[in-house]
């Protein structure tokens, strides 16, 4: 059996909708880009639609309204690397603007695993990002109406992690939370059911094709009828 | 010890209101208004009118003290008026202005206490004035102008109303005011006796001056007194259930207080019917009736109010009881035994045997109102036995011809004074139009067809012609205002065109009813009855309407007389004739206004029409709707209106519509529009019209000066430490240029444009007060001596035409001037409630591909009581704020909506600015207004910097 490795405490098979998500968010993607090794040339608004290691099949990158998705990164074998991406979301942007956000923590943070949750007009969230340096903060974490208007919110998740053989790496964005583990928030403080989430997973050993994490929402259909019960999926080495 | 004090105590004892007024209590200047609720607003004249200038004084000390005063015309050229104050009620001047069209004059009443040599304090005047009240008027098109002359003759009826009120206190100690006591100009026509009083008081809340005005308003206080003397004119008698032959029993007591209330003299069923207009004009049900008056004295315990404290509308519903309690009844002696029959209408006294149409039109011209506007009610019985009255007292003619009669169906006063009487109490019973009566005669129609064929009658009285017999007149306007055919008589579908329906087969379409006619008589098609106008006047209408019959022959000081049974009655036929002219039905009326944008233009040029300066005099409604007539005519064909794509507002205040020289027309022509607005009141939204040109000319014109406003400045305040609502920017850029970029083509003549925007803050004809399209006036407005006030600043607008069509040989380019009227409210006035104070702003970078932008966020001030629609937003780069653009509302370019109040009212609002550009500072102000956009206080600014985020 491979070595499993995820910096979520464990990946729930079985999860739920959370409470108050609805169908009807809308996000609208302001900026974006992922990080690996140091590189942000090859998937970056402006910069780069991905390349042979860093998939965006998945993943909606239109900036304005957007339809999210998961960004998968392949790494090969080795010490001390590093993935990480930024994503900088509003909700409800046409009646609510981008500042009437809020962001949210959740769960604990594994081995390896670094976040940041800032305003991305005036702060240094996306040199942290670039620079592997996140803060584990979230600065943008209570929301205020007029004239104190907060907040417009950007996250950014990475791991850091020894890959012995292959790893896959996937960052998913969706308007369902996990049900368990580590993940981020976006709420729009105007409307408390609209709110977006984004998760990682690192399975080492992948590479073979497909996913090799099944997305939350996927299990809720594999799931159905296993109400209460966890599963905990593994995928075999090729 | 105890010396000292007793010495304190008889010298404060001393202290009366002459020895205050010695130390300093200055004496109030008072100038008439033309719009109660609009104080700057200005009276409407034209050149060469001559008016008088209408103020009076206040002061404590009267009685004790001297008094001089000083009008100030204000043109420079008309000597003021000087001399000791003889009458503190009537201080006027007569003064003809000579100007263009749209000049505005700020006259100047300065009173001084020569006692104490202290001198009246400004009193709605611009800054640069220290002293006395102001008084404005402004030039509109000459006659034939039948709206502008329609207002001026409101205008001078009400100050010879105010002029000749007798100002006493009641015998229980209430200051009253009333006309029959003051002389023998009072007489009430066939009503004798001090039903005047009620009369005139309604005149002038009909006209929208009301108690609940401001108190420096003269004409609210003449209101608040000739309402006491009402009341103390009112006694009530014991009502209880009627048991009747016909009708079997029925109470008329509906309110259940054991009284009616009726007018104390007599003939009592006269004068109660215009004392309950009076009563329901105030539009205040819950106000106590007055102490000190006879009424208050004698309905203690019999109200609704807290402690059975006796209102307004306890007293309307006691009047309404009163009227179903003496209506006519005949009693019979059967098998030794009295009974009694309700024959219906009322005669001069209480449950005499006969009814009398010209008292029963007064009983329905109050009872109508009073369950229409106040919720009374009466049984059923009063409906029935009132038609069954009228079946008696009609003449049939024909099948649609008839008319009605005084006592019976005899018309001892003549039919065009029993008729209109009759119509009003179908009214009241819902038989209007279309309508018959139990006893099978369609007498509305009947009695519109007799009218009609007569309506160009001249003279010959109630005899011969509906508009020599003013009292006839008046009840056939308010039959028309309060017709009803729903058979309830609650319905309120007033009637614009008087309708004959003899030959309907030759008639000029429409013809109702074509199934029906006598097939023989004069043909006449349908008339607007108030506003119709003969070849004499510019109109095309066969005979004058009242509107015309009344603005000719109304008297120099202001009167009308002569148009009754006695030639005595000024006072009531004063009054009978502005209730006719504000065409209203009981309350006071919206007044129509607009400008245009440019006024003169290039045959098929576009131009702004804006009726923002329109009001509602009434401020328990508001206007809603703006209707344009522009096909032409200046007639009621109404092709814009809320909805159309020619409108820049939602409710259609401002339009833009291009103007074309119509056929076999020459330069310069006058085109004309007509503007109608509309209100929200209930049952019946009442509407007004104004009508004006636009130029249609060849080069060179003037340009087009635009004040902007009107502006409603709060003043600087300080919230949280920060300083909110500044600064107070007055705005020009509306102006325009009709022959901008336009030469006569010769050769090195620069391009026409405006070349100087000059302010005037006084309106005294210096434009030196500041220079430029868009100035900052904080300085010179934001000072607490102005607060509460309004008053008009003028803008002076000049071309280059004397440079762009040098063949035209001009000595100077021409000029425009434009009036704009300011108020600057008291901090706690409603309006400034609706001050955004939240404004807050927040810069979203730029990122590769993703332009930056700025958003504003507030919350939202819209409340229910005073609310308001949407909110317009302005921007600038200047921490002074000048110069500023609109971008969102109906003025901004490109055009970006202006912001919608929340649902439900305050929430957060949000605009996203994405015009800008990194590393600027913008500025922006948010301002709530009205539908009809008016700005309900413009103030507050937010500073934002738009920033690069650095990737």
């Amino acid at each position: 059996m491979k070595h499993f490795l995820t910096t979520v405490a464990a990946v729930v098979a079985l999860t739920v909708l959370a409470a108050g998500a609805k169908a009807s968010t809308i996000a609208t993607l302001s900026d974006w880009c992922v990080n690996v090794n140091g590189d942000i040339s090859t998937a970056c608004n402006g910069a780069g639609g991905g390349s042979a290691a860093i998939s965006l099949a998945g993943f909606d990158t239109t900036i304005g309204t957007n339809n999210l998705g998961s960004i998968v990164v392949k790494l090969g074998a080795g010490l001390a690397q590093s993935v990480l991406v930024y994503m900088d979301y509003d909700l409800n942007v046409a009646t609510a603007g981008s500042f009437q956000d809020y962001g949210t923590v959740a769960g604990t943070a594994g081995t390896g695993v670094s976040y940041e949750l800032e305003d991305p007009n005036a702060s240094n969230i996306f040199n942290d990002f670039a620079g592997d340096a996140l803060t584990g903060s979230n600065t943008v974490g209570v929301f205020s109406g007029p004239p104190t208007q907060c907040c417009d919110v950007s996250w950014a998740l990475g791991v850091n992690l020894n890959v012995t053989t292959s790893a896959t790496v996937t960052f998913a964005v969706s308007t369902t939370a996990p049900a368990a583990g580590f993940y981020l928030e976006q709420t729009n403080g105007q409307d408390t059911t609209q709110h977006i989430f984004l998760s990682e997973t690192v399975v080492q050993g992948g590479g073979g094709g497909g996913s090799t994490v099944p997305e939350p929402a996927s299990l809720v259909l594999l799931g159905a009828g296993l109400a209460g019960l966890s599963l905990l999926r593994k995928r075999n080495a090729a | 010890m105890k010396r000292l004090l007793a010495r304190f105590c008889a010298l404060a004892a001393l202290i009366t209101p002459a020895l205050l007024n010695a130390f300093g209590v200055a004496p109030q200047a008072n100038a008439i208004p033309f719009v109660a609720l609009s104080p700057a607003s200005p009276h409407t004249s034209w050149s060469g009118n001559p008016v008088t200038l209408k103020g009076t004084l206040t002061s404590t000390a009267w009685g004790t003290d001297s008094f001089t005063y000083d009008w100030n015309p204000g043109d420079g050229v008309s000597p003021h008026c000087t001399g000791a104050v003889t009458n503190p009620y009537v201080i006027g001047c007569p003064v003809t202005y000579t100007g263009a069209v749209g000049t505005l004059y700020t006259a100047v009443l300065t009173i001084t206490d020569t006692t104490n040599g202290l001198i009246s304090p400004p009193s709605n005047c611009p800054p640069a004035i220290t002293q006395g009240a102001c008084y404005y008027t402004a030039l509109e098109a000459p006659p034939p102008n039948l709206p502008v002359e329609v207002n001026s003759a409101i205008d001078n009826g009400l100050w010879y109303l105010h002029s000749s009120m007798l100002r006493t206190t009641a015998a229980d100690g209430a200051p009253i005011g009333n006309w029959y006591g003051a002389g023998g100009n009072a007489n009430s026509a066939g009503a004798g006796g001090t039903g005047v009083d009620a009369l005139n008081c309604a005149a002038f809340e009909d006209s929208g001056f009301l108690q609940t005005n401001i108190p420096s308003n003269p004409y609210a206080d003449d209101v608040r007194l000739c309402l006491n003397g009402v009341f103390d004119q009112l006694s009530t008698i014991p009502i209880s259930t009627q048991t009747d032959v016909t009708f079997g029993t029925f109470n008329p007591d509906q309110n259940g207080n054991g009284i009616g209330v009726g007018h104390n003299g007599y003939p009592e069923n006269y004068q109660t019917g215009m004392m309950l207009d009076a009563v329901v004009a105030s539009g205040t049900p819950n106000t106590l009736v007055t102490a000190g008056t006879n009424l208050a004295a004698a309905a203690v315990g019999k109200g609704s109010g807290a402690g059975q404290a006796y209102l307004y509308k306890d007293a309307v519903y006691d009047m309404v009881d009163d009227y179903v309690y003496c209506q006519a009844q005949t009693e019979y002696d059967v098998a030794s035994s009295w009974v009694f029959e309700t024959t219906g209408g009322w005669h001069y006294s209480c449950q005499e045997e006969t009814g009398d149409n010209s008292v029963s039109q007064w009983a329905a011209i109050g009872i109508i109102p009073a369950l229409r506007n106040f919720g009374a009610t009466v049984p059923a019985e009063l409906h029935e036995a009132d038609d069954a009255w009228l079946d008696n007292s009609f003449t049939k003619n024909s099948a649609v011809n008839g008319y009605f009669g005084y006592t019976s169906s005899s018309t001892l006063w003549g039919p065009y004074a029993d008729t209109p009487s009759g119509m009003v109490q179908l009214a009241m019973n819902g038989l209007g139009q279309g309508k018959t009566t139990p006893g099978g005669n369609a007498a509305w129609d009947s009695a519109a067809t007799f009218l009609r064929d007569g309506f160009a009658n001249q003279g010959d009285g109630a005899t011969g012609d509906l508009k020599d017999y003013y009292y006839g007149m008046f009840s056939f306007t308010k039959a028309m205002l309060l017709h009803d055919n729903s058979g309830t008589g609650l319905s309120n579908t007033p009637l614009s065109t008087l309708q004959s329906l003899d030959d309907p087969h030759t008639c000029a379409s429409p013809v109702p009813l074509s199934s029906i006619g006598s097939g023989a008589g004069p043909c006449y098609p349908p008339i607007d009855w108030y506003a119709a106008q003969t070849a004499a006047y510019g109109g095309s209408d066969p005979t004058n309407g009242v509107a015309r019959t009344l603005v000719a022959s109304q008297g120099g000081d202001g009167s009308w007389y002569g148009h009754n049974y006695t030639g005595q009655q000024y006072y009531m036929e004063t009054a009978s004739a502005i209730i006719m002219l504000n065409k209203t039905v009981f309350q006071p009326v919206p007044v129509a206004c607009f400008t245009a944008n440019p006024s003169h233009v290039a045959s098929g040029g576009p131009v702004t029409l804006n009726g923002q300066c329109s009001v509602d005099q009434n401020p328990s409604f508001s206007l809603v709707s703006w209707q344009w007539d522009v096909d032409g005519t200046g007639g009621t064909n109404f092709t814009i209106g809320p909805g159309s794509p020619q409108c820049l507002t939602k409710s259609c205040s401002e339009i833009i519509y291009n103007f074309t020289l119509p056929g076999g027309k020459s330069l310069p022509y006058n085109y004309p529009v007509r503007l109608r607005v509309t209100d929200n009141a209930t049952p019946t939204p009442l509407t007004a019209d104004v009508v004006g040109n636009v130029v249609i000319a060849s080069p060179p014109n003037p340009p087009n000066a635009n004040a902007g406003g009107p502006y409603n400045f709060c003043p600087n305040t300080t919230v949280g430490g920060a300083v909110i609502y500044s600064p107070f920017t007055l705005d020009g850029s509306k102006s325009t240029n009709p022959d901008q970029g336009k030469t006569d083509s010769t050769p090195g003549a620069p391009p026409s444009t405006i070349v100087s925007y000059l302010w005037d803050y006084s309106c005294s004809g210096a434009f030196t007060s500041a220079s430029g399209v868009q100035v900052n006036a904080t300085t010179a407005f934001d000072q607490a001596a102005f607060f509460g006030s309004s008053f008009n600043v003028c803008l002076q607008v000049t071309n280059n035409d004397n440079l762009a069509f040098p063949t035209a040989k001009l000595a100077a380019g021409l000029s425009s001037v434009a009036s704009a009227q300011v108020t600057i409210h008291q901090p706690t006035d409603e309006a400034c409630s609706h001050c955004v104070n939240t404004l807050g702003g927040s810069a979203k970078a730029p990122t590769p591909g993703v332009a930056g932008n700025i958003q504003l966020y507030w919350t939202d001030t819209d409340t229910s009581i005073f609310p308001i629609d949407h909110y317009n937003i302005y921007r600038s780069t200047s921490s002074t704020f000048v110069p500023f653009a609109q971008i969102a509302g109906a003025a901004s370019s490109p055009f970006v909506p202006a912001v919608q109040v929340s649902v439900p009212a305050g929430g957060t609002l949000h605009f996203l600015d994405a015009n800008v550009v990194g590393g600027t500072t913008y500025y922006y102000r948010v301002a709530p207004a009205t539908a009809n956009d008016t700005e309900t206080c413009q103030g507050n600014v937010t500073i934002t910097v738009a920033i690069a985020r650095g990737r």
